[in-house]
C-alpha cells in the first residue's frame, strides 16, 4: 500500500493528455519527432486516463485535463463529446476542468460553440505574430501558411464570447521583430505569452534556421517587459502577468516553469496511455513512468524518474545561494534537457528569468511593497 | 477593549505609478486579497455546518478563529475570517498536506470550543487566543504562508493539550 504522502502530488493532478501525435501542419520547430507512433488514443485509454485520475482524486478536488497533441483536433469532436461523457458518468462530486492546445486551423463553429456548452476554458493556440513571420514556421505539409486560419479560428471564438491564448514561439525567424510582434498583438487584442523555441524533435533537422541563444531570448523578453509595463493599452502578456503573481505570491500562483518541479502536479498520457512527465518526453523510454492501463496510477506516481525530477530544483548546484531560487524553482527541465542533455542542469534562461524577477522586484518597491514582496528569498 | 487595527502590517501601494492598467489590476487583485479577502469562495469544508454556538452564518470550519472573533464581538465577514478562510481554501485545500492538516483541526477544534466553553473563563481564553489568530492573519497577509501554518498549528495544539487532554 503507497501512502499518498510518499507520491508528493503537491497539488491536484494536472493531466495532459495527446489524443494522438500526429498532426496536420509540418512546422519547422515542433518538437515531436517525426517517427513517433502514429495512431488515436483508443476508448479504453481514454476511460482509464479520465477514470483513473478522479478517482485518485477523489470527490470535491477538480481533475484538469489539457488536451494536447500533436493536433489534439484531428481525433474529431466526437472523441470530445466521449470524454465529457465518461466525466459526467462519474457520477456528483467529481469535478473536471479541460482545456485544449490545438494549432487553431481546425476550430469550426461547430467545435466552438462544444468548448463553449462545455466549459473548456479559453483555449491555446499558436502564432507566430503578423503574417510575414508566422507563415516563416508555422506551416501546412504544402508549404502555405497558417495565418488566415488561425484569426479566422480567433474569430469564431469571441463570437462565443472566448478568447484564444497564444503562444508565440520566439525563434531566429521572428526574434528580431518582438515590437512588431507586440504591436500586432496589441492591435488585434490578442492574449499571448512567449516561449523560447526548443531544440529537439523535428527542431534539430532545422536548428541552424530556428535556433536562438539565451542572450537573444533574454534580450527579447526584457524588450517585451519595457514595451508593455509603460503601455497604457496593452495586450495580455500572460507570461508576464503570471511572473508578476508568482512574486506576489511568493510562488504560489505560478507556471509549470517555476514550479519548483512540474513534478509536483503535471504528468502527461500520451495515445498508447504510456505516461511522462511532460508530452516534451513523449517516446523518450528513460522517462517513461507507466501505461495508464497497466499500472495503477500510484505505481505510476512512484515510479524513481519522478522521485529524482521532484528534487530537481534543490539539487542544482547553480541555483544554491541564487535570490531567486524559491520563486524560479531551477526553471525548466526541458529546457535543460534540450539544452545539454541533461535535465538536472539548470535551465538555459535562468538569466532571463533572473532578469524579469529582478526587474519586477524593483518596480513592487517603486509603488510601494516592501519587506516580504522584493521577490527575493 | 482592544481597538482592531489589523490592516497596519499592510505597505500602502502607490497606483499612480502603475502605467499599465493590467499590471495595476494585478495589484488591486493583490490588494483586495490582503485586505478584505471576498467571502465568495468560501466552502464548507467539513461537509457540514458549524456549530450554531458559535457560527453565526455557516463560516463553515473556523472554529477557533469564530470562537475568537465572537468573544471581541467582531462581526462574520470580519478581515480575521476572511483572510483565514481564504488561506484555508486557496492554500491549504490544494495540498495533500494542507487538506489533512484541515481535516484533523475539523475533527478536534468543535471539542476544543467545546471544552473551553464549559468552563467558567471562556471569554478570556479566546480573548487571549485572538492575539494568536491576529499574529496568524498578519502572517497570511505578509505572505508568509509557511509560519501562518505553523504558527495556527501551534497555537491548535496548544488549546488540544491544554483543553483536551
Amino acid at each position: 500500500m503507497i501512502n499518498e504522502d510518499e507520491l508528493d502530488v503537491r497539488k491536484p493532478l494536472n493531466v495532459i493528455i495527446e489524443p494522438t501525435h500526429e498532426c496536420n501542419l509540418s512546422c519547422k520547430y515542433c518538437y515531436v519527432d517525426k517517427n513517433v507512433e502514429k495512431g488515436r488514443m483508443d476508448n479504453k485509454t481514454l476511460e482509464n486516463s479520465i477514470q483513473k485520475i478522479a478517482i485518485f482524486h477523489g470527490k470535491n478536488i477538480k481533475s484538469s485535463f489539457e488536451w494536447h497533441g500533436g493536433e489534439p483536433l484531428l481525433v474529431g469532436l466526437d472523441f470530445y463529446e466521449n470524454v465529457i461523457k465518461i466525466q459526467k458518468e462519474m457520477g456528483i462530486g467529481y469535478e473536471f476542468e479541460n482545456s485544449i492546445q490545438t494549432n487553431g486551423t481546425l476550430i469550426t463553429e461547430e467545435i466552438a460553440d462544444f468548448f463553449k456548452e462545455n466549459n473548456f476554458s479559453n483555449p491555446g493556440l499558436s502564432l507566430d505574430g503578423p503574417q510575414k513571420l508566422n507563415d516563416m514556421t508555422r506551416q501546412y505539409k504544402n508549404g502555405r501558411g497558417t495565418f488566415d486560419d488561425i484569426l479566422k479560428s480567433i474569430k469564431i471564438l469571441r463570437e462565443r464570447g472566448m478568447e484564444a491564448n497564444i503562444i508565440v514561439t520566439l525563434n531566429k525567424c521572428n526574434i528580431k521583430y518582438v515590437e512588431q510582434i507586440y504591436q500586432f498583438l496589441k492591435d488585434e487584442e490578442i492574449n499571448a505569452r512567449f516561449n523560447p523555441v526548443t531544440i529537439s524533435g523535428r527542431a534539430i533537422e532545422n536548428s541552424q534556421e530556428l535556433a536562438i541563444s539565451p542572450d537573444d531570448y533574454k534580450e527579447a523578453k526584457l524588450n517585451l517587459y519595457n514595451l508593455w509595463m509603460k503601455d497604457k493599452q496593452p495586450p495580455h502578456l500572460l507570461c508576464l502577468e503570471n511572473t508578476l503573481k508568482n512574486i506576489l505570491s511568493e510562488n504560489i500562483f505560478c507556471d509549470c516553469t517555476f514550479s519548483n518541479s512540474c513534478q509536483g502536479n503535471f504528468i502527461s498520457i500520451d495515445p498508447q496511455g504510456n505516461v511522462y512527465p511532460c508530452g516534451e518526453f513523449d517516446g523518450n523510454k528513460e522517462f517513461r513512468y507507466g501505461n495508464i492501463n497497466e499500472d495503477s496510477l500510484e505505481i505510476i506516481l512512484s515510479n524513481p524518474m519522478r522521485k529524482q525530477l521532484l528534487k530537481r530544483a534543490e539539487s542544482i548546484e547553480e541555483c544554491k545561494g541564487c535570490d531567486y531560487q524559491k520563486l524560479c524553482g531551477g526553471g525548466c527541465m526541458r529546457n535543460a534537457y534540450a539544452f545539454d542533455d541533461n535535465v538536472f542542469g539548470k535551465d538555459p534562461h535562468c538569466s532571463t528569468y533572473k532578469e524579469l524577477f529582478s526587474s519586477f522586484s524593483d518596480f513592487i518597491q517603486i509603488i510601494g511593497l516592501k519587506g516580504g514582496k522584493n521577490g527575493k528569498n | 477593549m482592544e481597538k482592531i487595527e489589523t490592516l497596519e502590517s499592510i505597505p500602502k501601494i502607490d497606483y499612480s505609478r502603475i502605467e499599465n492598467p493590467i499590471v495595476e489590476r494585478i495589484f488591486r487583485k493583490y490588494d483586495e486579497f490582503s485586505q478584505q479577502a471576498t467571502l465568495d469562495n468560501v466552502r464548507n469544508i467539513c461537509g457540514h455546518r458549524a456549530h450554531s454556538d458559535h457560527h453565526k452564518s455557516g463560516g463553515g470550519g473556523c472554529y477557533l478563529t469564530t470562537a475568537c472573533v465572537d468573544a471581541m464581538s467582531l462581526p462574520d465577514n470580519c478581515l480575521e475570517l476572511s483572510v483565514l478562510r481564504n488561506f484555508r481554501d486557496k492554500i491549504l485545500m490544494p495540498t495533500s498536506k494542507g487538506r489533512k492538516s484541515v481535516g484533523e483541526y475539523c475533527r478536534i477544534a468543535p471539542e476544543i470550543v467545546q471544552s473551553v466553553n464549559e468552563g467558567e473563563d471562556a471569554q478570556n481564553i479566546w480573548q487571549s487566543t485572538y492575539k494568536d489568530i491576529r499574529h496568524a492573519v498578519s502572517l497570511v497577509l505578509s505572505g508568509n504562508f509557511e509560519g501562518a501554518f505553523e504558527h495556527y498549528q501551534q497555537m491548535t495544539s496548544k488549546l488540544r493539550d491544554k483543553y483536551l487532554d
